[in-house]
């Protein structure tokens, strides 16, 4: 029994049966379209910002229905100031939390990349008018789900190559595994 | 056919399905129309509640290097597979530079990028494992 094969049954994800490998990976898909439709709305280049609408309006929530003070001073003055580099910084995040959600590659990595973006949202946004905060609780939970899943390995990218890592002895290569 | 290829064909299929419904909600606009039909639109036209957007020509460009892919896949020519992979990483560049402008040919949006992004990442990676899998065999056995 190879190294790889001993860590994927740690998870439970050969020892669970059809269901939960069903389940792991509708959740890390389920994950991935989430982070697919973020991106599809932050439109370059001003991201809103010219009108008042977009990104630039969801961001400036931060400082006018403040959720966390640090992270409103940190938008107040870093985020609003260079709000072009930021928007391009968030879609490409997001779009690229998208991408590797959906293929299962290197999931653990961006799945905890996502927790990092969910909290951001919900310390901007949670207490903007029509917002329910438990949405962004339910998406820093859901990309923790999937990181302790190592849901990649379930119909995705990282369970088709872990064994080729587990033979390769490049840095890559053993990068990649503990990533997945 | 080996796991590798037979991931590859999935990633490659996963392109043309997408492309394919892309073009049926496409079918009545502009070929290059700049904001395309809309796949998984809501009712309620929340702007976070849809998915991909295509014009036709970005909807058959996808299927075409899907295809592209798929026959790469099927065959055993990764020099194929690699060739679709560029070309998804061409569209990728293609929504960064037009998303949001009146040059938008593909008619695309912010989630056509982890699209394009997932489909070039997939298969560029697949591929190259494919190589470094049949180089360690040819060492095995030389």
């Amino acid at each position: 029994m190879t190294e790889s094969q001993t860590s994927d049954q740690a998870f439970g994800l050969e020892s669970g049966g059809k269901a939960t490998r069903l389940a792991t990976f509708a959740v890390r898909v389920g994950v991935a379209l989430v982070w697919i439709q973020g991106a599809g709305w932050k439109t370059p280049p001003n991201f809103g910002e010219d009108t008042g609408s977009g990104l630039y309006r969801y961001t400036h929530y931060a400082v006018t229905h403040e959720v966390f003070a640090p992270w409103t001073w940190f938008v107040r003055e870093l985020v609003l100031p260079n709000f072009a580099a930021f928007g391009w910084l968030v879609l490409l995040s997001e779009a690229a939390l998208g991408a590797f959600l959906l293929l299962g590659l290197a999931t653990r990595f961006w799945a905890l990349v996502g927790v990092v973006q969910a909290s951001a949202i919900m310390l901007t946004v949670s207490n903007a008018p029509s917002e329910f905060g438990g949405t962004y609780w339910l998406l820093i939970v859901a990309n923790l789900a999937v990181f302790a899943l190592a849901a990649g390995r379930v119909g995705g990218i990282d369970g088709v190559l872990r064994p080729v890592w587990a033979r390769s002895s490049g840095r890559a290569a053993h990068i990649l595994r503990r990533v997945s | 056919m080996t796991r590798l290829r037979r991931a590859e064909a999935a990633v490659a299929a996963v392109g043309i399905v997408i492309g394919i419904c892309g073009l049926v909600v496409a079918r009545n606009l502009e070929f290059t129309a700049a904001t395309g039909g809309v796949l998984f639109e809501r009712s309620d036209d929340m702007i976070w509640g849809k998915l991909f957007q295509f014009s036709p020509l970005g909807a058959i460009v996808t299927i075409a290097l899907g295809a592209l892919a798929l026959l790469g896949a099927w065959a055993g020519r990764r020099a194929l597979v690699f060739m679709a992979a560029g070309g998804f990483a061409l569209c990728a560049v293609q929504v960064i530079a037009q998303f949001g402008r009146e040059d938008n040919v593909f008619g695309v949006r912010g989630g056509n990028l982890s699209l394009f992004l997932a489909l070039a990442v997939g298969l560029l990676v697949l591929a190259l494992a494919d190589v470094g899998n049949s180089a360690a065999v040819e060492g095995s056995t030389a």
